[in-house]
């Protein structure tokens, strides 16, 4: 079974009496552990694509389900829910919270899963060890260089082993070599824990380190090439 | 964790935080110096009138209450310090009693003449339930009969000075006409203007054989043991004499002869609390307005905390933390700066008797104005910056929370 199911996916926003027509019917079936890229010109629909896939804002019309369980039918407080428990993001901006440390910013999943603070400690240290942060983890994020804020984003996006990691543009505010260094780290992990990564990008690097590409035009899958896991 | 982001989101623009803070604690310490002065200036007159005019508890023949400042001679209390020595002795909770005389008096001096108040003292007694005695500007006080004490504000009137003579006539209490000449051996001056501006004091003993009462007495002045605020224990003290005395006599309570006086100090004390809230209120909008720059400087933060799966509860008691945290630091500053202003107000006061010159006040308060310490007050202002910062806050706290992921994301 599909970890998610996309079906005639429609996506209307309205700014006064202008419909604009963001996503117009996908339909996609994305599997667990795939590294897919949704690529595309800017206003294709990958960020609206991304955002409805992570219970971040719903479709006009159609459905999107996540392991068999239809998104549309939840309500506002279980979809937070299951962003805090299924659901990592990596953002184009970072978007660490400035007030806390790295080793704060990546425990914040597990306090809200109410990890015990012991095994946060371990997890949290072990996996800023993975990302190459050791020296890092006291800092702020005003402290630290763009690749190292991803790093760190990253693995607040994994640290709760989530089931589906979804990056907006994760290598657009990096540099090409800082952004491949994220790109193979953010590999690794996939491979370590199985998790599905899909990446929103028109970076044509990260287009080529994707197993899977979907690409999006005016809110329509134009093309989906690349093998499935 | 929550609550270390709310302490570390509310110092991340300190000097905002602390604008805030003390704008807040600015308007605290206005309601801790309203209340000191208020205080002061009721605790002033309560002193004043304790000292001068009237005991804890006066025992009045019954039914003159009403008509006391009319000074009817025709229903004394006779035997009246036989009286006053055995309730002094009956109730232990009465530390001494005097009784006084008071009488309407036209006071002619060779430049003027004016209506005022005459009123008996025994000089043996009074001096054990008031502070007349202390109150002496020029000359002495009672010692004799044929002595008289004139209040300052009425020589000044009468043009009259320590030594110089003046007629008082009075009617007795069978009606005849009398006109005795004094010399002036005291000059009183206290800060009751009904003693200043209108008493003429003579012996006990003078006032009787003037008025033609023998033994009689207007009034028994108790003064009672304890705090003369509790008056419900006076009340209750009045209440037992009342019954062992019967129905011919009526006991009442400092507060009650004055209750006017207290019921406008109290009228003026709710209006500078109002001021006070007013400053508080402006402050607190100013909490609002800190917060919603807060929560607008941070929307992409917060959309990715609720990315991450943060519950809108989670943002408001956040934000709750915040505002509360910023109005700790406003109610202390509040309590700070409030005793920066009570410390020398109450320690040094304020003199307004240059300005104020001879004008004489309409009720017993002193020209110099002084605080007084009221650390429960002082409490009470800080809880409530601290309580309404944090319960205002809901209001930006609100907003947080509806904040959308989605459009706050897009914001980034």
């Amino acid at each position: 079974m599909a970890l998610l199911t996309i079906k005639d996916l429609v996506k209307d926003y309205k700014t006064g009496k202008v419909i604009t027509k963001a996503l117009r019917g996908i339909d996609l079936e994305i599997a667990q552990g795939e590294f897919l890229s949704i690529a595309g010109p800017s206003g294709s629909g990958k960020t609206t694509l991304l955002n409805i896939i992570g219970c971040l804002d719903t479709p006009t019309s159609g459905t999107v389900s996540l392991n068999g369980t239809n998104l549309n039918h939840m309500k506002k407080k279980a979809r937070a829910e299951l962003r805090k428990n299924s659901i990592g993001f990596v953002f184009q901006s970072f978007n660490l919270i400035p007030v806390l440390t790295a080793f704060e910013n990546v425990e914040i999943p597990l306090i809200l899963l109410n990890w015990d603070k012991r095994k946060r400690k371990e997890t949290v240290e072990q996996l800023l060890v993975d990302v190459g942060l050791k020296e890092y983890i006291h800092r702020r994020p005003t402290e630290m260089s763009g690749g190292q804020q991803q790093r760190v984003a990253v693995a607040r996006a994994l640290v709760k082993e989530p089931k589906l990691v979804l990056a907006d543009e994760p290598t657009a505010n990096l540099d090409s070599t800082t952004g491949k260094t994220t790109l193979e780290l953010m590999r690794e992990l996939n491979e370590k824990h199985d998790s599905t990564f899909i990446f929103s990008t028109h970076d044509k690097m990260v287009m080529d380190f994707a197993d899977r590409l979907i690409l999006l035009k005016d809110g329509k899958v134009s093309s989906d090439t690349g093998g499935k896991k | 964790m929550l609550f270390k982001m709310a302490i570390r989101n509310v110092f991340r623009h300190t000097r905002r935080t602390m604008i805030t803070a003390v704008a807040i604690g600015v308007g605290l310490m206005f309601m801790i110096m309203i209340d000191s002065l208020f205080a002061g200036v009721e605790n002033q007159t309560m002193r004043n009138i304790l000292e001068t005019d009237n005991s804890e508890l006066v025992l009045y023949p019954a039914g003159v209450f009403e008509d006391r400042f009319m000074f009817p001679l025709d229903t004394l209390i006779e035997d009246a310090s036989a009286m006053a020595t055995e309730l002094q002795q009956k109730y232990p909770d009465v530390i001494s009693a005097t009784p006084r005389l008071r009488f309407a008096v036209f006071a002619m001096a060779p430049e003027a003449e004016l209506f005022a108040f005459g009123m008996g003292i025994d000089p043996e007694t009074d001096p054990k339930v008031f502070d007349l005695q202390n109150k002496i500007e020029e000359g002495r006080f009672l010692e004799a009969d044929g002595d008289l004490v004139i209040g300052a504000g009425l020589a000044k009137e009468l043009k009259l000075e320590l030594g110089d003579y003046v007629l008082i006539q009075t009617r007795s209490r069978r009606g005849v006409m009398d006109v005795r000449e004094y010399a002036i051996t005291g000059i009183a001056n206290t800060s009751n203007p009904l003693i200043n501006a209108n008493a003429v004091l003579i012996t006990l003993a003078d006032a009787r054989l003037i008025l033609q009462a023998p033994a009689a007495a207007s009034e028994i002045d108790l003064h009672v043991k304890g705090d003369p605020k509790e008056t419900e224990r006076l009340e209750i003290l009045g209440s037992e004499i009342g019954k062992y005395l019967g129905a011919d006599f009526e006991l009442y309570t400092w507060l009650d002869l004055n209750a006017g006086l207290f019921e406008i100090a109290g009228q003026k004390k709710s209006g500078g609390y109002l001021i006070g809230l007013i400053v508080v209120v402006i402050a607190l909008v100013g909490i609002v307005n800190t917060m919603l720059l807060s929560i607008y400087e941070r929307i992409p933060e917060l959309g990715t905390m609720r990315a991450m799966g943060f519950s809108k509860g989670n943002i408001r008691w956040m934000m709750l933390m915040e505002g509360s945290v910023i109005g700790f630091f406003g109610g202390l500053f509040g309590v700070i700066l409030g005793l920066a202003v009570v410390i020398p107000l109450t320690e040094v006061g304020i003199d307004f008797s240059s300005l104020m010159g001879d004008f004489e006040m309409p009720m017993p308060i002193d020209l110099h104005y002084r605080g007084e310490y009221n650390f429960g007050y002082m409490a009470f202002t800080f809880f409530l910056g601290w309580i309404i910062s944090t319960v205002i806050t809901l209001i930006p706290a609100g907003k947080a929370t509806k904040i959308e992921p989605s459009e706050a994301l897009r914001s980034t």
